[in-house]
């Protein structure tokens, strides 16, 4: 059997919650004639006749008051007989006279009780289906006849005819109303569910663009904001995937070419010297460590951004870190007549991954002192913001970094000047690596820069506040005894 | 095994007890009672023919339809088409007699003047049943479908019986136990007086279809030819003949007419509501009002009512008891 789409089973529920309606509604409303406007009809037709009752004397049937009968037999509505005929009262009831008479042996006994008797239903006499009421004459213990007045049932069954007349118009008016705005609702719900589909479909071949409209703002609405949302950013990281790629294969290909050059000319015998074939050797060598720290590098970002090497986290006394990093690379600055200075709070103390902290200080004075020329400043100032956050700050007095080009700081691969900073022997994955590392400690990172007056980089990290201090101790598995 | 025996007798007595029909109040041989059968109650009602007083009630809780007294006066047979058999009782001690196994049908029931026979009016097998006083089959006759109306002449050798359903009356001589003569009657024709010295046979009924009866039909004994009618409306039913006339009770007009032997209406007197039976005994007429659930008492001279006396509900039959000293 085939299945049904979701619109066709919405529309097949508001369906059947309109025939339900309408086949209930119906039946309510026959219900509500049959017992209310019967009931009515019947209490009228009592009333009718223990009002002619009451102008009965007793003694023999009066022909004045037979009259008076027939008169209003010819002015009503329903039919009216005066019944004095024995036989049609049943009064030989206790012999099998056969007769089927129009008060029945047991309505007399109601009858001579002094109360009126109601039937309805097929009345042989007069071949049809009536509504029947006898009120009894009574002359003390003798019943001397009754009034018996009828209405055949499709008199009073017109009415709920006319009624059913004027409903099933009106129901098929008020059921298209309905179809049209049901189908009306089931197409807005559907169609955005529908483009969502096609849109998934396209977006396993490769393609990206969503492009559902929004239409609403329901469930229905957010859901298809939220599907464009998550299609642009799948684009947008499929797009950096694909930089990605292309950087790490420009940036292997680069060393690579130099290597093969350079040891196809060895080979060749193009170095005609001892010092010739040295020099190309170191030119190799050179080009073997940039691609080991690139692998390096990679593979240390994509632990980071997997997060497959969790952070050791431990108090750090920050300034500490700091400091042994700038010692490390005060011959480096010694060696560009750079100056190298510091101002630390030793009070500041980070929860974190010491040798990772180290490397975000390292990678950022490496890249303060590379792109600081000769005889520039490089400071280093680590200061306590507030109880709950200690701020880093390297400033340069480099060449400095466009306004535009700032946001883009961080990403991998990104260079302000590709063709220097590959001769300096970056790999342009430093910064992207700081970025992770702060971002896994909770911190942030922020880059300042004026052109041709030197740039500043602040990374704020969250502190171990006194509490914490004594909780991170008590919890810590090594060794904690600087603090 | 003694304990045992005396338990199993017990045990006996108990059922028996329990399947025998109860005994009722007794009412004495020397008592003058009217007695009405009250077929909607299902209940026999003894009233004191002199002032009406209850003597007794009996709940028969049975559908009976009508009933007859023996000639002796001392037992009261029960009659109805859905009964099994005939039910007897004794008067003057109110036990029930061995039940007759008739079988269902049985719409009528009169004795013969000598008390030693009894007819039966049978519905089912559409038959007058002649049954000696022990309540042995002497006779079955064939007659109509209905043989509601069973009247037996001074001398019980003459049983006319009127047919409710089949329009004809026949005439059975008794002691050749043969239907020797039959006549067309009325349909739903119902009561009726054998008046031997005028050799007539007063037919009432209840008239058929919408056609209610106004007149009584009058036969002749001879050779049922219709004689004459007499008007009598609304449906004659029941027929007493007295010294002073035959006096006619009409159901439909709730009215008791006394008509000469000459077939001249002398007076009339409207009485009670819807009455089916009517009775004479010492100068009074005892009629039974269904609707009413009473019995009127008539002077038979003046026609004018005397007394109304409470019954049992719906009085179809009245049997007069005369006491006996």
């Amino acid at each position: 059997m085939k299945r049904l789409r979701l619109g066709q089973k919405v529309w097949l529920a508001i369906g059947a919650a309109v025939v339900v309606t309408l086949a209930f509604s119906f039946g309510l409303l026959n219900y509500f004639y049959r017992t209310v406007y019967m009931k009515e009809v019947e209490r009228t037709l009592i009333a009718e006749g223990t009002s002619l009752a009451r102008d009965y004397r007793g003694g023999a049937i009066a022909r004045e008051y037979r009259r008076q009968i027939e008169w209003y037999d010819e002015k009503s509505t329903a039919t009216i007989l005066l019944i004095d005929n024995p036989r049609e009262l049943s009064a030989c009831f206790p012999f099998p006279v056969h007769y089927d008479a129009l008060v029945s042996g047991r309505d007399r006994e109601t009858l001579l009780a002094g109360k009126p008797v109601v039937k309805t239903g097929y009345e042989k006499r007069f071949g049809r289906r009536v509504m029947a009421v006898a009120v009894p004459l009574l002359d003390d213990k003798r019943l001397m006849g009754a009034i018996y007045l009828y209405m055949p049932l499709a008199d009073v069954q017109a009415a709920t005819k006319q009624a059913a007349a004027a409903f099933w118009p009106l129901a098929a008016v008020f059921a298209a109303a309905l179809l049209v705005v049901g189908r009306r609702m089931v197409r807005q719900l559907v169609e955005p569910l529908q483009a969502m589909e096609r849109a998934a479909e396209r977006m396993a071949e490769g393609r990206y663009e969503a492009g559902i409209p929004v239409r609403s703002d329901d469930e229905i609405g957010r859901l298809a904001k939220a599907f464009n949302q998550m299609a642009d950013a799948i684009a947008k990281e499929d797009e950096q995937k694909r930089e990605f790629l292309a950087n790490v294969s420009h940036e292997l290909r680069t060393p690579l070419s130099y290597m093969k050059g350079y040891s196809e000319a060895l080979l060749a015998g193009f170095a005609k010297t001892k010092e010739e074939e040295k020099a190309y050797l170191r030119l190799i060598h050179r080009e073997t460590e940039r691609m080991e720290r690139l692998v390096g590098d990679l593979l240390d970002l994509a632990r980071l951004e997997g997060q497959s090497v969790p952070l050791e986290r431990a108090p750090v006394a920050f300034a500490q870190v700091i400091e042994d990093v700038i010692a490390m690379y005060e011959p480096i600055a010694a060696q560009k007549r750079i100056k190298l200075s510091c101002d630390l709070d030793y009070d500041v103390i980070v929860n974190g991954d010491a040798d990772r902290l180290e490397q975000v200080v390292r990678n950022l004075l490496d890249n303060a002192i590379r792109y600081t020329p000769e005889g520039g400043a490089v400071t280093v100032r680590l200061s306590r913001l507030s109880e709950a956050e200690g701020e880093l700050v390297i400033e340069d007095t480099g060449k400095g970094i466009p306004k535009d080009q700032l946001p883009l700081l961080g990403q991998r691969f990104f260079r302000v000047d590709r063709a220097r900073t590959r001769k300096e022997g970056g790999t342009g994955l430093g910064l992207a690596i700081v970025k992770q590392i702060v971002a896994l400690h909770g911190g942030a990172i922020q880059f300042d820069s004026d052109l041709g007056r030197g740039t500043t980089v602040s990374v704020r990290l969250p502190l171990v506040r006194e509490g914490e201090e004594t909780y991170v101790q008590d919890k810590g598995t090594d060794g904690v005894s600087s603090i | 095994m003694k304990r045992a025996s005396v338990w199993m007798l017990l045990g006996c007595f108990f059922l028996l007890s329990g399947c025998a029909h109860p005994s009722f109040p007794p009412v004495a041989d020397s008592l003058s009672v009217v007695i009405s059968l009250d077929v909607k109650g299902e209940t026999v009602t003894f009233l004191n023919a002199k002032h009406g007083g209850k003597v007794a009630r009996w709940n028969i809780n049975e559908p009976f339809q009508g009933g007859a007294l023996s000639a002796d006066g001392r037992t009261l047979l029960l009659y109805g088409r859905d009964l099994d058999g005939v039910y007897r009782y004794d008067l003057a001690t109110g036990k029930p007699l061995a039940q007759w196994k008739t079988g269902s049908g049985i719409v009528s029931a009169a004795p013969s003047p000598d008390g030693r026979t009894w007819f039966f009016g049978d519905s089912e097998h559409h038959a007058v049943r002649v049954v000696s006083r022990d309540g042995e089959e002497i006779a079955r006759l064939s007659v109509g479908r209905s043989p509601m109306t069973l009247l037996v002449n001074r001398a019980g050798t003459r049983l006319y019986v009127i047919d409710f359903q089949d329009e004809r009356a026949r005439v059975i001589d008794v002691d050749r136990r043969r239907v020797i003569r039959s006549f067309a009657v009325p349909k739903f024709a119902l009561g009726g007086v054998v008046r031997e010295k005028q050799g007539e046979l007063w037919v009432g009924g209840h008239g058929s279809g919408s056609r209610v009866e106004t007149n009584i039909h009058v036969y002749s004994l001879q050779d049922g030819r219709l004689l004459r009618t007499i008007a009598a409306p609304v449906m004659p039913v029941d027929f007493v003949e007295t010294d002073r006339g035959v006096f006619v009770l009409c159901h439909g007009s709730n009215t008791v007419y006394r008509v000469l032997p000459s077939g001249k209406r002398l007076d009339s007197v409207s009485v009670g509501a819807n009455p089916f039976a009517m009775e004479a005994a010492g100068g009074r007429l005892y009629i039974a009002s269904y609707d009413s659930d009473e019995m009127i008492v008539v002077d038979e001279a003046t026609l004018r009512p005397l007394a109304r006396w409470k019954t049992g509900d719906g009085p179809l039959q009245l049997l007069i008891r005369e006491g006996r000293t």
